[in-house]
């Protein structure tokens, strides 16, 4: 009976320590140096190994790994996952040295204190001054720069030349204000014998429609949020304007959810202009090369100003970072002139940095103009922890607005009133 | 009498017609998906337009496969399966042996307790269960406290041992063994068998289409695992296919033909084994919780 139970037991512990060791040899903490003293890095970035952005980033690494005698070790975390993933790793205390982030996360990073301010590194930082401002901006949060925005993804404006042609518009100008591209919306307009549009005069899109609120709203001369006070702003003369106005554009279009930007009319040949994330149309024009002579862009139309809404992708240092001087060398590497004017040309995505644009736009001048002109004027999301609360609200506000459930002002109240309750 | 078998007739007609609905409804989805994985970019983006492809890009298969190290990924995801059921069977076999015949205090305390567990999903235990695999002592350069290392963070075994018990399959298991009448366990006894020998003799020989259905069971819930790897493994050459299948979608844009490719490669392991293991499978799921 002793015998059985002793044999029992082994095979028990014979089992755990095979399953312990079978993985791929990196059982140890993985930041720590290896036994020549070669240190090593972790670094996380959103996406995949063989999307746009990973083959550049990987000959990054390597030759990083090379210059530096320092071991690179990076993971691609999907887009989706990248909360779930980062939330459990800090509670692990396992966090990489260095996080690629998008502009949506950054504040509940800081609020979570996953991040920290990059200042003294920043002072003596040469790319400083290359940087567009905006962009610095953006990863910058009550005086501390929290982030390095390294690759910017704006929405810019887009329009069918032939369909401007067919409605008489000049295909060359796109609309210069607000006013006329109200006008141009109803001429381009289609709509079928009950009313029903067919083909949009403008894209608004009745879902997740905040990317364009948010761009309407800077260029009508204010915010929903004031920053500085950290409270919710819904209820101003400009807002009310930029709702109205909204609504009008509303009508020339057909309905489209934002958040599926497959199904964004402008590349579904149903919509004649609007806001789409730079990314989705240049995917489009490269899967389909014959459309490519029949779209005109345009960084935005003003209104009382000129304003882009520019989502950014940032290198940050997690506050887990065991050898911060070496987490801060990888992001200026990362961020360095060299390795974005490979990004550009290996993978033709813009650039946060001066020193690349010119690079870029070269590429393909039309397009990457815009692009790079909205860069310039582009702003993100408020700059507050509440702000994916604040995502929803605008979004449940504009849907209740679209659908006729309330006025613009009523809806701006009822957003006003929950975001109220939710930064008590 | 002709009305009878008129009436009969219709009957059978509505019958077949509603199942026939059903399986297509069933079976729409895989179309669209052997058609998406068929066709060019260009042909996507054109909707319903381009229903059928105009040419089957059977290529697709193969630009999918050459976006990472799929053979790898292939391998990894094999091991952690093969080794999570087989355990898996084992321990919930023996587990449901004990809860449907041996008589100990608190047995059903203890089984209600572990029932319990089936009302809470991953999502939720996600976290402390990681904290656990990261503190685990003396492993992945840990202490004897579980401090200073990783545990079994980016291990196959972090990934494994969570999933190799389950309240549903020790349920699965006492349920049907419930079944077996127990004079069969009284002439074991008489002749002299210990109960684990009443199990290896009488229990796993009459227990293999249950075995069957758990195994099969066990195999497609570890094999499309995706959130417990993706926590665990934070090194690209232990993705296993479904983290692979990450490579064809970007923050705002997928590659859809190339997914759905990959994703038919996927799901072909777990095809094969229905089709093999179909017959114990229906049996198993049939017979369980039937009593003599």
């Amino acid at each position: 009976m002793k015998k059985r139970r002793l044999f029992a037991f082994s095979t028990a512990l014979l089992m755990v320590l095979s399953m312990a060791s079978c993985n791929s040899g990196s059982s140890v903490n993985s930041k720590e140096n290896d036994s020549e003293g070669q240190k090593t890095i972790e670094v996380w970035s959103r996406g995949n190994e063989t999307d746009s952005h990973g083959p550049s980033l990987v000959k990054a690494f390597k030759d990083y790994e090379k210059e530096n005698n320092v071991k690179v070790k990076y993971q691609f975390i999907p887009h989706d996952d990248a909360p779930t993933k980062w939330n459990a790793a800090f509670a692990s205390s396992t966090a990489p040295d260095v996080m690629d982030i998008g502009i949506v996360h950054m504040m509940e990073r800081i609020n979570l204190k996953h991040i920290v301010p990059l200042n003294d590194y920043v002072e003596n930082w040469e790319g400083k001054d290359d940087i567009y401002p905006s962009m610095l901006d953006l990863g910058t949060y009550k005086d501390n720069i929290y982030a390095i925005a390294h690759f910017p993804d704006p929405q810019i404006f887009a329009y069918r030349k032939d369909k401007f042609e067919e409605a008489g518009l000049d295909p060359n100008s796109p609309p210069e204000d607000w006013d006329q591209m109200l006008e141009y919306a109803e001429k381009l307009t289609v709509k079928d014998d009950n009313g029903k549009v067919t083909f949009a005069g403008f894209t608004m899109p009745t879902q997740a429609a905040r990317f364009v609120a948010n761009i309407m709203i800077r260029q009508n001369g204010s915010l929903f949020v004031d920053e500085e006070n950290n409270t919710p702003n819904m209820v101003t003369k400009e807002a009310i304007e930029t709702f109205e106005y909204m609504n009008e554009l509303h009508k020339y279009t057909t309905v489209f959810d934002n958040n599926k930007t497959d199904t964004h009319p402008l590349i579904n040949d149903s919509g004649a202009m609007g806001y789409i994330p730079n990314g989705v149309l240049s995917n489009y024009l490269k899967n389909n090369p014959d459309m490519k002579d029949k779209f005109g862009f345009a960084s935005n139309v003003p209104g009382k100003e000129s304003a882009a809404w520019c989502g950014v992708w940032f290198y940050t240092m997690t506050s887990q970072a065991d050898d911060k001087d070496l987490a801060w060398d990888m992001i200026s590497y990362l961020t360095s002139t060299d390795v974005l004017t490979n990004r550009v040309e290996e993978s033709g995505l813009p650039a946060t940095f001066k020193s690349v644009s010119d690079n870029f736009i070269e590429k393909n001048p039309e397009i990457n103009k815009a692009i790079m002109d909205a860069v310039e004027i582009g702003a993100g999301n408020p700059k507050v922890s509440w702000a994916t609360v604040y995502e929803q609200e605008l979004d449940a506000a504009l849907e209740s607005m679209f659908y006729g459930e309330k006025s613009p002002e009523e809806a701006l109240e009822t957003a006003q009133e929950n975001l109220l309750k939710e930064t008590k | 009498m002709k009305s009878y078998h008129l009436q009969k007739t219709c009957n059978k007609i509505c019958m077949k017609t509603i199942f026939i609905l059903i399986a297509l409804i069933v079976v729409f989805p895989f179309v669209i998906m052997v058609l998406t994985a068929l066709k060019s970019n260009q042909e996507i983006t054109q909707g319903l337009s381009a229903f059928f492809p105009k040419k089957l890009l059977f290529s697709n298969f193969i630009e999918a496969m050459k976006k990472g190290d799929w053979v790898r990924y292939f391998i990894n995801t094999a091991i952690i399966t093969v080794v999570t059921v087989s355990l898996s069977l084992v321990i919930n076999s023996l587990a449901g042996y004990a809860f449907a015949r041996m008589r100990f205090r608190g047995k059903n305390t203890l089984f209600y307790c572990a029932m319990v567990g089936m009302m809470l999903p991953m999502q939720v235990i996600m976290i402390p269960v990681f904290l656990q695999i990261k503190e685990i002592p003396l492993l992945g350069g840990n202490d004897i406290w579980g401090n200073g290392g990783i545990g079994l963070v980016n291990n196959y075994a972090g990934v494994i041992l969570p999933l190799i018990a389950h309240p549903f399959g020790v349920f699965l298991c006492r349920q049907f063994f419930m079944g077996f009448p127990k004079e069969l366990d009284e002439a074991a006894k008489i002749d002299g068998c210990s109960p684990l020998q009443i199990y290896l003799r009488l229990y796993l020989p009459m227990g293999v289409p249950i075995f069957a259905t758990l195994g099969l069971l066990k195999f497609v819930d570890t094999w499309n695992q995706y959130t417990w790897p993706l926590l665990v493994f934070n090194d690209p050459k232990m993705n296993t296919v479904q983290l692979a299948l990450n490579a064809f979608k970007g923050e705002t844009t997928t590659e859809w033909n190339y997914l759905m490719a990959a994703t038919i490669l996927i799901i072909l392991p777990i095809l094969i084994l229905f089709i093999f293991l179909q017959k114990y499978f229906v049996q198993g799921i049939a017979t369980t919780g039937m009593k003599d």
